[in-house]
């Protein structure tokens, strides 16, 4: 008999696995969960912190809208949510500004379409937070020095060689990175 | 001679940072997590540890925590229901 390749390259797990899967997550795991999605927080529309994006990952995952992917790890998996949940809530955010203004603006019922080009809000959002996290690492020349290599979505080689940093360097500085990264992420933020 | 640096916009940079710091993260060991939750003075062997604020239980509580906020404000108000009483 004629083996027929699959129409679907990728297993996925059932809901029921993934959820079980969620619930086995490790506390190191969980830990790095939260830092991640305090990074991830970072420029959110007003009012959104990085509890509901986490609690949205789990209820997306736990509802089975999202599916994970057989040998993916549940950390990745879930930083993947992460990552277009942040910008799934700037769209959502900007489109129900856009069609506000327009109403007001304009009277019209008839909605129109959000401009898929980011805001104001958003810019000033993004400036904030690139101010922030430069004034995390203010202490350590060399990190700001791969934030801004960062930002320009420069490689790591890239990095040592416009910055003119050392691969030794390079890679304790990232060291030094993580530190401030997983303190930031785990310590309880002061209300 | 030195590369071209390229004008990013806030917004792409700011997700390029983001990116590669989470990257930075999921390249953690367990033992540095752990360690750095040590360094802190938190205490993993107990749930309502400060390192599982927002995760096993809500970092800030809200009113939502406690009370059916949604529910409630679906009621009618008190002050209503007496006003349609009287009349």
């Amino acid at each position: 008999m004629r083996h027929l390749p699959r129409l679907v390259d990728k297993r996925v797990l059932l809901p029921a696995q993934t959820a079980r899967a969620l619930q086995l997550v490790s506390d190191p795991d969980l830990l790095r969960l939260k830092a991640i999605a305090r990074i991830y927080a970072r420029g959110l529309p007003p009012a959104m912190t990085w509890e509901d994006i986490l609690q949205e990952s789990f209820a997306r995952i736990i509802a089975g809208t999202r599916q994970c992917p057989e040998g993916v790890s549940m950390v990745a998996f879930v930083t993947g949510i992460l990552r277009s949940l942040r910008s799934e809530y700037w769209r959502r955010f900007e489109s129900a500004e856009t069609l506000r203004v327009k109403y007001q603006q304009e009277r019209v019922d008839l909605p129109s379409l959000p401009d898929a080009a980011p805001g104001p809000e958003q810019t000033v959002s993004a400036h904030q937070e690139l101010e922030i996290i430069t004034r995390l690492f203010s202490q350590d020349p060399a990190a700001l020095k791969i934030i801004r290599g960062l930002g320009q979505g420069l490689t790591a080689e890239q990095i040592q060689k416009t910055m003119a940093l050392s691969k030794t360097d390079y890679d304790s500085t990232r060291k030094r990175m993580r530190r401030v990264l997983l303190r930031e992420g785990l310590a309880c933020e002061t209300k | 001679m030195r590369n071209k640096v390229k004008k990013v916009s806030p917004e792409n940079a700011l997700a390029n940072v983001l990116d590669a710091l989470v990257n930075e993260l999921l390249d953690v060991t367990d033992e540095e997590v752990l360690g750095t939750a040590q360094e802190l003075k938190m205490n993993l062997s107990l749930k309502e540890s400060a390192a599982f604020a927002g995760l096993l239980y809500p970092e800030h509580p809200k009113v939502g925590d406690f009370f059916d906020v949604e529910s409630r404000s679906a009621l009618p108000s008190s002050d209503r229901k007496i006003r349609s009483t009287l009349h």
